[in-house]
């Protein structure tokens, strides 16, 4: 089983895919830290370096908020400032310097920039793995050796696994290096303010960033399982890395439907709507009644099932 | 236990539509044979090898290899086997040796660094083999597949159309190859629609035709020629005598007429000592013979003669 293990990953990281992603995953984590600065400047035109000041810009700035809400008669205008007040209010609450940026927070806020490509990536190699030595009728030739199927399956999906490790290590190092680079060290103990749905939280890096982090990557791993079942189950690769991309994107999408449909009783048991664990990182519940605990249940049973299909299958159906 | 190292009894393969393409197919291959599975395009024999190496279910039968059954213990079954099926197929953006590597990998450890130059070596890859493979050409591909499938020494070899691509030199090492391998007890299967190919290289062939066995051939005895053995005769006649050639030879028994092609030509089947009387009756007959030709019957002949014998019987 380990020999299996061991081909894949030789296999794997004797073709140019892999080294390819990794170094787009590197220019996105180095370009993300440039991005970061210019933005990070342009919001805090006039105030940098003013550290005291920060607390009055923004007092002022929920001023003008406040101005806009009462003049406006853009309804979204008018939500939009609501929000920015009551961000502002919680980092004034909170006391945090929302200009004040070290690695630690840098990291901590830009990490879902590249992790967005790592499930890209991590999608494209789950859907390839199996599809593409079905092609080119290198599948067979492992049949012919003395294993099971199915420990080839669990060969490859770990492979999966460890590569889109290695992504999301490659980008946190580098993300953090930069941080270092470009905005000196800091405590991981800084204080940061999270928004979400759900509202607006005050944490610490340390706390919040292993939480996104976990929580992002078992949200990947159900990417990664759907569309390597998927590429087995109907034989093509194209299709999975297609249906792959749609729910990548679909969970978005869905979410905005989500106030239409959350009140029919099925709706926390169809899997879409979990595939954005990240989110309760900021919230205890994505509908009244369905939290963390509930969505990795729902999950993980779609997991067994889709994992289930694809391995039945595959020991039985005829390689031609 | 028997001595063979694989039986292989009623093998069936329905597809789609009840359509038998393995029909009842059964045979057996002693240890130390070279054993030939012989029929056109689409008579079954990749199917029949897919069977028997495990990639394809069958749908009824049995197939035994050193005394197991498939069905009950395929892995060990499968770690006896050596196979190319089809075609080799390889990971052609690695060297010739890193696939080595991984399928030696694969053998649990039995492959040591001296074997896979060892069989580097018997395959002449030696200049190639840290190539990647996309470089490779058909021919130095199929010895890289045969390097691939005896590495873990396994005791039977299959090998589907194993000399395509082959050149002339490349065909007579593997013909040798296999020989020596047979020598040493090891046996294998191959695969081929090239007749004479299977003659130079197989000690027995199994014909097969539309999924069938229509003739299992030993082919020592077929190579022997004696008076008493079965030929092919071909008398030209003069134009225009054809038919009454063939009228007159009628009254011969044990004679057949094999074919018929031209109006002044004509093929028999039938035994050689009988040539001296079949001369005489065309005479009788009145008949200007040019010419009569006795060939040994080939396992080429042969095999026309019972495919497309059979094949047209079916069309009747
Ligand atoms: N999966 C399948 N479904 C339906 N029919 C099939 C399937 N695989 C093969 N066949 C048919 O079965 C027959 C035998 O095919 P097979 O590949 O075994 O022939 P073969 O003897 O190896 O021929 P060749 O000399 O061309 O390699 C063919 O008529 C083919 O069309
Ligand atoms: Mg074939």
């Amino acid at each position: 089983m380990f020999a299996l293990l061991h081909n894949e990953w030789s296999k794997l990281w004797n073709k140019k895919q892999p080294w390819i992603f990794i170094g787009i995953l590197i220019v996105i984590s180095i370009g993300t830290a440039f991005l970061y600065t210019a933005f990070d400047t342009l919001e805090g035109a006039g105030t940098e370096g003013d550290g005291e000041n920060w607390e009055v810009t923004l007092e002022l700035e929920n001023e003008q908020y406040a101005q806009t809400i009462a003049e406006s008669d853009d309804e979204w205008e008018r939500e939009f400032a609501q929000d920015r007040i009551e961000e502002n209010e919680a980092l004034l609450a909170a006391g945090v310097d929302p200009n004040e940026t070290n690695n630690a927070v840098f990291l901590n806020e830009m990490i879902y920039v590249g992790t967005a490509f790592i499930t890209l990536f991590a999608v494209i190699l789950a859907s390839t793995i199996v599809s593409s030595e079905q092609d080119k009728g290198t599948l067979k030739h492992l049949f012919v050796r003395p294993y099971e199927r199915w420990q080839f399956l669990v060969a490859k999906f770990i492979t999966v696994i460890l590569f889109a490790a290695v992504m999301l290590v490659t980008v946190t190092a580098v993300q953090y290096l930069m941080g270092t680079i470009m905005f000196g060290t800091g405590s991981f103990s800084t204080p940061v303010v999270e928004y979400g749905m759900g509202g607006v939280i005050t944490t610490t890096v340390a706390e919040v960033f292993p939480q996104k982090i976990g929580l992002y990557f078992l949200n990947m791993l159900m990417f990664v399982v759907i569309s390597f079942s998927i590429s087995i189950l109907f034989k093509s690769q194209t299709l999975a890395v297609g249906i792959g991309i749609f729910i990548l994107f679909g969970t978005n999408i869905l979410q905005g439907f989500a106030p239409l449909l959350q009140d029919y009783f099925w709706y926390p048991y169809v899997f879409l709507p979990h595939m954005t664990l990240q989110s309760y990182v900021v919230t205890d519940e994505f509908i009244p009644g369905v939290g963390l605990g509930f969505s990795l249940a729902v999950l993980a049973v779609y997991a067994v099932l889709f994992l289930g299909a694809a391995t039945a299958f595959f020991q039985k159906r005829d390689l031609v | 236990m028997s001595g063979n190292i694989l039986e292989v009894s009623g093998l069936t393969k329905t597809v789609g539509g009840g359509k038998k393409i393995v029909d009842g197919l059964s045979f057996d291959m002693k240890k130390g044979e070279i054993l030939g599975l012989l029929g056109p395009n689409g008579a079954g024999k990749t199917t029949t090898i897919r069977m028997i190496v495990g990639l394809m279910s069958k749908t009824d039968g049995s197939v035994t290899i050193n005394g197991r059954d498939l069905d009950e213990q395929g892995k060990a079954c499968r770690a006896n086997i050596g196979a190319i099926v089809e075609n080799p197929t390889f990971y052609e953006y690695m060297s010739g040796y890193k696939n080595l590597k991984l399928w030696g990998r694969m053998a649990g450890g039995s492959v040591t660094e001296e074997r896979i130059s060892e069989v580097v070596s018997l395959v002449k890859l030696e200049d190639a083999i840290k190539d990647k493979v996309k470089k490779y050409s058909l021919g130095m591909k199929q010895r890289l597949g045969v390097a691939q499938a005896i590495l873990h020494r396994p005791s039977l070899l299959i090998l589907d159309e194993p000399t395509n691509g082959l050149d002339p030199k490349g065909i007579r090492e593997l013909r040798d190859y296999l020989r020596e391998l047979a020598d040493e007890g090891i046996s294998t299967l191959v695969s081929s629609h090239l007749l004479s190919e299977m003659q130079l290289m197989c000690d027995r062939v199994v014909i097969m035709e539309k999924g069938k066995v229509i003739d299992i051939s030993d082919l020592s005895s077929l190579n022997a020629y004696g008076d008493k053995d079965q030929v092919a005769v071909s008398i030209s006649v003069k134009k225009g005598q054809g038919e009454a050639a063939k009228t007159a030879v009628s009254v011969l028994e044990e004679v057949t007429v094999a074919s018929h092609e031209t109006e002044n030509e004509l093929l028999l089947d039938m035994g050689r000592d009988r040539i001296p009387e079949l001369n005489r009756v065309l005479v009788k007959a009145g008949i200007d013979v040019f010419g009569i030709e006795s060939k040994r019957t080939s396992l080429e002949e042969k095999f026309l003669q019972l495919t497309s014998g059979k094949a047209d019987k079916e069309a009747n």
